[in-house]
């Protein structure tokens, strides 16, 4: 194909391209949200869940374990068959009368604020970090909260002070998992986002597809600047969580 | 004067403290002694507010609840802070200004000689330097009343020594209550001259260490503290019979148990209370110009310290009670 030499030039090219960064952004954003909206869920919920003695909520914990063992195709397929203006809700409250027709059901699937991928995003990860932060706590249980307790602490002061900054490497742990997926996942964006919209795996992955092989070289810089980035965001956010309190209990 | 009240502690079915009574003067050190899961960290817990009894109160002398600040057996400094950090939370909590946190800081860490370790976090730490951050964490908060769960089980000998003269020193200044629990007699001997005795928690015996050595109260708090010959036989008015003594004795309960404790009670000047003749197995030094000596009565063994040189081995001693022995 007359491409015989190493060359930075589609790197820099993908750079300039005002479309791609448009849609790098919007994933960057989109990933960010998702994973710190599972992360703040998960965190209240595991507080809420840490105890194994509690009749009422150790039921709820056992439940919550069972979306992360779910392929995120199966959500997404459960989702389409429940959600979908032609799905079993729709079809469930038109039946009854809530609504006259499907139509007047809301767009909650491949709609502009992409509503049908963040339910399916915290679907998987809200019970990923449950579970992940309900085990530090259970291993912390309520050794340090006593101390806090005994030296005049008042709950809000102990949960702010000690319990949180404690946990903070393991919420870090799972928001760099949330949003490692988030960033580079096509699947679930493919099938339930909004075309308008587009999230940057599926544009590289219908790039690839069109079959023009001249942009080859420009669809595996694309990749690489997707991954790259995706480990230096990591990187960062590490980095960083070393300086929050709590950072020095060791991070991953 | 603390005061604690009928105390019973219950979990579940599980009866953890029974009807703890006791008094513990203020500005003194207060021992609570104990085999583990006598309910001593039980105790203790409820002298610093942590949990509550199902039963009786805690207050001080002018009947108030007062909560006592705990240094934990583990001493729980908080991972994720600098030494100044852990030190200083009291403080922050209560919004104490700036200024006085940091002047209050410097001076227990002065006290403490921990002043080089301000920035270190808690996992730079050796176990001695630990606890004096835990001690320095509880003392900046002037608490009147200080409570400290198995303080130095965790410390090698030398530090342990190095850390209760320490402690002491501590009290005289601070003017503090300390109220302590161990399972370590010796420690509690050489912090406290009174020390409670918590066994399947009940308070079975509250006495200085001496009297606890010389007159146990009963065979359980006998046997916990254990250095002594537990000699079976039967037992009719102050009558006792067995293999190894028979003859009078003082009988404290009728469980038929002859309590030879092995430092105090044996000798080989005469009196008037003949005890047996034994051929020593073996003599063992003890340290202190002491020897811990195997006696063979009848083919039964009773162990007893004396001054050293005072035996030769394989050779028969005719032995005496130092006064009229006890009988559980």
């Amino acid at each position: 194909m007359g491409m015989e030499k190493l060359s930075l030039h589609y790197y820099t090219d993908a750079l300039n391209d005002k479309v791609f960064l448009k849609i790098f952004f919007r994933t960057f954003v989109f990933a960010l949200f998702s994973a710190g909206m599972a992360c703040f869920m998960g965190t209240v919920l595991a507080f809420l869940f840490k105890r194994n003695d509690n009749p009422f909520t150790k039921p709820f914990f056992k439940l919550a374990q069972l979306p992360v063992m779910l392929p995120h195709i199966f959500i997404v397929l459960a989702l389409i068959q429940l959600l979908s203006q032609t799905g079993l809700v729709s079809s469930l409250l038109t039946r009854i009368g809530i609504i006259h027709s499907y139509n007047s059901f809301p767009l909650l699937l491949n709609d502009q604020w992409q509503i049908g991928i963040i339910l399916t995003y915290l679907w998987k990860e809200v019970p990923f970090v449950i579970v992940s932060l309900v085990l530090v706590l259970r291993q912390m249980d309520n050794r340090y909260r006593i101390v806090a307790d005994n030296l005049g602490a008042t709950k809000w002061q102990a949960f702010w002070n000690v319990s949180l900054p404690l946990l903070m490497p393991a919420i870090v742990n799972a928001f760099i998992i949330n949003f490692s997926f988030n960033f580079g996942s096509y699947e679930v964006p493919y099938l339930l986002g909004n075309q308008t919209k587009e999230m940057l795996p599926v544009y590289i992955y219908d790039l690839y597809v069109q079959g023009d092989y001249t942009q080859l070289p420009m669809i595996m810089s694309l990749n690489l600047i997707l991954s790259v980035f995706s480990i230096i965001f990591a990187g960062s956010v590490l980095w960083l969580s070393k300086h929050l309190p709590g950072g020095h209990t060791g991070g991953i | 004067m603390y005061h604690l009240d009928n105390i019973s502690q219950q979990k579940g079915n599980t009866h953890i403290l029974h009807g703890i009574n006791l008094t513990i003067d203020e500005n003194s050190i207060f021992a609570i002694l104990g085999p583990s899961g006598s309910g001593k960290t039980t105790l203790l817990n409820i002298l610093a507010g942590i949990d509550r009894p199902t039963d009786g109160k805690f207050l001080n002398e002018a009947g108030q609840v007062e909560k006592g600040i705990m240094v934990f057996q583990d001493y729980r400094l908080f991972p994720h802070m600098t030494v100044f950090k852990n030190i200083t939370f009291g403080l922050k909590v209560k919004k104490t200004n700036s200024s006085e946190l940091k002047q209050r800081a410097k001076d227990i860490m002065e006290t403490m000689g921990i002043s080089e370790l301000i920035d270190r976090y808690p996992d730079e730490l050796s176990g001695g330097q630990q606890q004096r951050v835990a001690l320095a964490r509880a003392l900046i908060l002037n608490p009147k009343l200080l409570l400290m769960d198995e303080p130095f089980s965790s410390l090698d000998e030398a530090l342990r020594i190095e850390m209760l003269d320490f402690v002491k020193e501590l009290q005289r200044k601070f003017q503090l209550t300390i109220v302590f629990v161990t399972h370590y007699k010796t420690e509690a001997y050489m912090l406290s001259n009174k020390v409670a005795i918590l066994i399947d928690g009940q308070i079975m015996q509250v006495d200085a260490p001496k009297q606890l050595e010389s007159n146990p109260q009963n065979l359980a708090v006998a046997k916990f503290l254990g250095q002594a010959n537990f000699i079976e036989g039967s037992l009719s008015k102050d009558d006792f019979v067995s293999p190894v003594y028979s003859g009078k004795v003082r009988p404290v309960t009728d469980k038929g148990v002859l309590y030879l404790p092995f430092s105090g009670q044996l000798q080989l000047n005469k009196t008037e209370y003949p005890a047996f003749k034994g051929n020593i197995l073996e003599k063992k030094w003890m340290g202190n110009n002491l020897e811990r000596i195997t006696i063979e009565i009848d083919q039964r063994t009773v162990y007893c310290d004396l001054a050293s040189e005072s035996v030769g081995e394989n050779k028969i001693y005719q032995f005496y009670f130092s006064k009229l022995p006890v009988v559980f």
